[in-house]
């Protein structure tokens, strides 16, 4: 049993996805400062905004419009990646494993289990 | 002495989720004081944002908690956090978790398990001077007080903790 906070899914899929693109742009920014040298002010006279609209884009919680991290992203000297993937797919893996046994039974009798996973195993074996 | 998880059993703590959804994992374990959880469901969902360029569509104080907790528990990358200065070690072992407008004390009692002790906003932290000092030598206070199993907390920096 353990709490949770009083937030619905719908509330948590666009507040996660504003702090995601905030943090991704907080790091651009970390790292155009480490290799470039840019400065938020430098990004700021880029953008022909004051500094203090800078600061607050990029420390993570603002709701930015598509446009405007567009155009921090350029400023910064970075490209956007944007992707969709079906929710509960994890990154990368769009092929179903094979079932496998679960891992207490493994540790129970790692032998036997094993030898039924190899069985298992879709791949031709070599004699 | 005891695990988190029997401290739990004795209402001494209490495991917080992460707010995963059904495909996601536990990577790290996130526990809390119970006067923690009063301030998470009384105090928060009501707390309005102190900062100062603050709009409204931007994430409330309680949806910046949401983000940190599922970024901690789910096992996210932290880098974000540790290059933003959004995670600090401070003396005695005790760490400090930061949002725009939120402050989280605790310590780390072994690599990947948070136990929260103490909880502020920024503003408050900031008004009084001292009191982030004073959180620290509290979550000391009721660290030494829990009758955790020891070593009660580990020392050192991200790659140690996380």
């Amino acid at each position: 049993m353990s709490y949770e906070l009083k937030v619905d899914d719908r509330q948590k899929a666009g507040s996660r996805f504003i702090a995601k693109v905030g943090k991704a742009l907080t790091l651009a920014a970390l790292d155009a400062r480490a290799t470039s040298g840019f400065t938020q002010q430098a990004v700021a006279q880029k953008l022909n905004v004051n500094r203090s609209v800078i600061n607050r884009w990029l420390r993570g919680g603002a709701n930015l419009t598509l446009r405007t991290v567009g155009e921090i992203a350029w400023a910064l000297g970075f490209e956007i990646v944007f992707e969709l993937r079906k929710r509960g797919l994890p990154q990368g893996k769009n092929i179903q494993k094979p079932a496998l046994e679960p891992i207490d039974s493994v540790q129970q009798d790692s032998r036997k289990s094993m030898s039924s996973q190899l069985q298992k195993t879709p791949y031709p074996v070599e004699p | 002495m005891a695990t988190p998880a029997t401290l739990c059993e004795r209402s001494e703590l209490i495991k917080l989720g992460g707010g995963l959804s059904e495909h996601e994992q536990p990577e790290r374990l996130l526990y809390a004081f119970p006067h923690i959880i009063q301030w998470l469901d009384k105090t928060l969902p009501s707390l309005p944002s102190d900062f100062k360029h603050f709009m409204e569509e931007d994430l409330s104080p309680l949806e910046q908690v949401d983000v940190l907790f599922h970024d901690f528990v789910s096992g996210n990358d932290m880098s974000y956090y540790e290059r933003s200065h959004s995670m600090t070690p401070t003396a005695l072992g005790v760490w400090e978790l930061k949002t725009t407008d939120v402050r989280f004390f605790g310590w780390f009692h072994a690599p990947r398990c948070f136990i929260i002790a103490n909880v502020d906003t920024k503003a408050r932290c900031l008004e009084f001077e001292g009191l982030n000092g004073g959180y620290r030598d509290n979550a000391v206070f009721r660290r030494r007080n829990l009758d955790l199993n020891e070593p009660k907390f580990i020392t050192g920096g991200y790659a140690d903790v996380l």
